[in-house]
C-alpha cells in the first residue's frame, strides 16, 4: 500500500517535472494561471483550458491575443460582450464555437467561461453569470452563418460601449489597429 | 384445360396469403415499431466518444509508434507528428525557434502529438518562421489528426504567416503549448 502511493507521488513528481523541463526553454508558450474565484465557474478547469488550447489558440493565441493578426483580441476584453443578453448569445453564435468540434454542450459551456473569465480578465461587468450547459444548447443553434460578423460584433461592441461604459477601443479588433 | 395454370395458381396462392393474414395486424406492428423505437437509444450503450483516448501502442499512429525524443533535426521527432514543411532545427534555428533574420508567425495551427519518453499527449503550435525564402532543408509532412483544408484550422498544408510583415514561408517550429 505505502509503496504504491510512493510510486504515485514519484510518477506525479517525475511528469510535473518532465513537462516543467520541456517547458522551461519553450518561447510564448504559457498559459495563464486560473484563479482561485473563477475555478467554481467550471466543472474542470483543466479540460477547459486545454480544450481552448486545441480548438482555439492557434489563431487566438494561448493567452487570448496574437495581436498584429488581423483578429480580434481576446485578453483582457471579451467579457464586455456579456454586457447584453444579446451581445452574450453572440459569443456562443459565432460560427466556429456554434459549429464547435466539440459535441458535449457542458464541456463547450466550460470553455467558453474560461474564455470570458480566464482570458477576459475582469472585463466581464460585475455579477455576470457563468454560461450553462442549457445556455450552449439552446444558442449554438443559431449560428451566425449569414451576413456580416464584422457588422454584427460593431454593433453589439457599441452597445457594451453605450450601455456597459465599454472602452471605445473595443470597435477595433485589438487597441490600436486600423480595422 | 390446361395443365399449367400460372394465373391460377397465383390466385389460389394470394388469397390463401391473405386469407391467413391481417391486414390491420401491419398497422399494428408498424405502430408498435414507432412507439419502441425512441426507447432504444436510451439503453446504456458503448460510445466511442465517451471513452477514454487509447494511448496502447496498437492504437497508435504509425508516427507515433516510430517516434524517437532524442534528435530534432529528424522527421521522426515525436513532435513533428503534424508538421508540413522545412525543419527550423535544421535551417539554423531550433525546434522552437526561428533563424537569425525570420519572423515568428503569431498564429498557428494546434496538432496533438504523443511524447514516446512518458506516453502523454501534448498540444503542439507549428508556428511558421516567415519573412525568408523557403529553407528546403530537412522538409517533413506528419499527418496526425490533420483534416481537409476546409477545415483550415486544422490543417497543416496552410501557410501560417498571417500578423507578420512578410508572408513569405521560410520554415516550421514545433512549440509545446499544453497537455491532452
Amino acid at each position: 500500500m505505502k509503496t504504491s502511493a510512493v510510486l504515485i507521488a514519484a510518477a506525479a513528481l517525475l511528469g510535473a517535472l518532465s513537462l516543467s523541463t520541456l517547458r522551461a526553454a519553450e518561447p510564448d508558450n504559457h498559459s495563464p494561471d486560473i484563479p482561485a474565484a473563477v475555478r467554481p465557474m467550471m466543472q474542470d478547469p483543466e479540460l477547459a483550458q486545454s480544450d481552448f488550447i486545441e480548438q482555439c489558440a492557434g489563431c487566438h493565441g494561448v493567452r487570448g491575443s496574437t495581436v498584429p493578426a488581423h483578429l480580434p483580441e481576446i485578453k483582457d476584453r471579451v467579457g464586455w460582450f456579456m454586457c447584453t443578453p444579446e451581445s452574450r448569445a453572440y459569443l456562443l453564435r459565432l460560427p466556429n464555437v456554434a459549429h464547435s468540434r466539440l459535441t458535449d454542450n457542458a464541456q463547450l459551456a466550460d470553455l467558453m467561461n474560461y474564455v470570458v473569465f480566464v482570458l477576459g480578465g475582469k472585463s466581464a461587468p460585475a455579477g455576470t453569470k457563468p454560461f450553462t450547459a442549457d445556455e450552449v444548447t439552446r444558442e449554438r443553434q443559431f449560428p451566425l452563418t449569414s451576413g456580416s460578423l464584422a457588422a454584427e460584433r460593431l454593433r453589439l461592441a457599441n452597445e457594451a460601449i453605450r450601455k456597459c461604459r465599454a472602452p471605445a477601443s473595443l470597435r477595433l479588433q485589438f487597441p490600436g489597429s486600423a480595422q | 384445360m390446361k395443365t399449367f395454370n400460372p394465373d391460377a395458381m397465383g390466385e389460389k396462392l394470394l388469397r390463401r396469403f391473405a386469407g391467413g393474414t391481417s391486414r390491420r395486424g401491419i398497422l399494428a406492428r408498424l405502430g408498435l415499431a414507432l412507439v419502441a423505437a425512441p426507447a432504444f437509444p436510451l439503453l446504456p450503450v458503448s460510445r466511442a466518444s465517451a471513452a477514454k483516448p487509447d494511448r496502447s501502442p496498437e492504437a497508435k499512429t504509425t508516427f507515433a509508434r516510430n517516434a524517437q525524443s532524442t534528435d530534432d533535426t529528424k522527421c521522426t521527432y515525436w513532435r513533428y507528428c503534424a508538421i508540413d514543411g522545412s525543419l527550423c532545427s535544421c535551417c539554423g534555428g531550433a525546434v522552437n525557434r526561428c533563424p537569425p533574420g525570420a519572423e515568428h508567425s503569431p498564429v498557428s495551427w494546434v496538432g496533438t502529438c504523443i511524447n514516446p519518453d512518458d506516453g502523454r499527449a501534448y498540444l503542439i503550435a507549428y508556428r511558421d518562421c516567415c519573412g525568408k525564402a523557403y529553407c528546403n532543408k530537412c522538409d517533413c509532412d506528419g499527418t496526425d489528426r490533420e483534416t481537409q483544408l476546409y477545415v483550415p484550422q486544422l490543417n497543416n498544408d496552410v501557410i501560417w504567416c498571417f500578423g507578420t510583415t512578410s508572408m513569405e514561408y521560410h520554415c516550421s517550429t514545433a512549440v509545446l503549448v499544453g497537455t491532452a
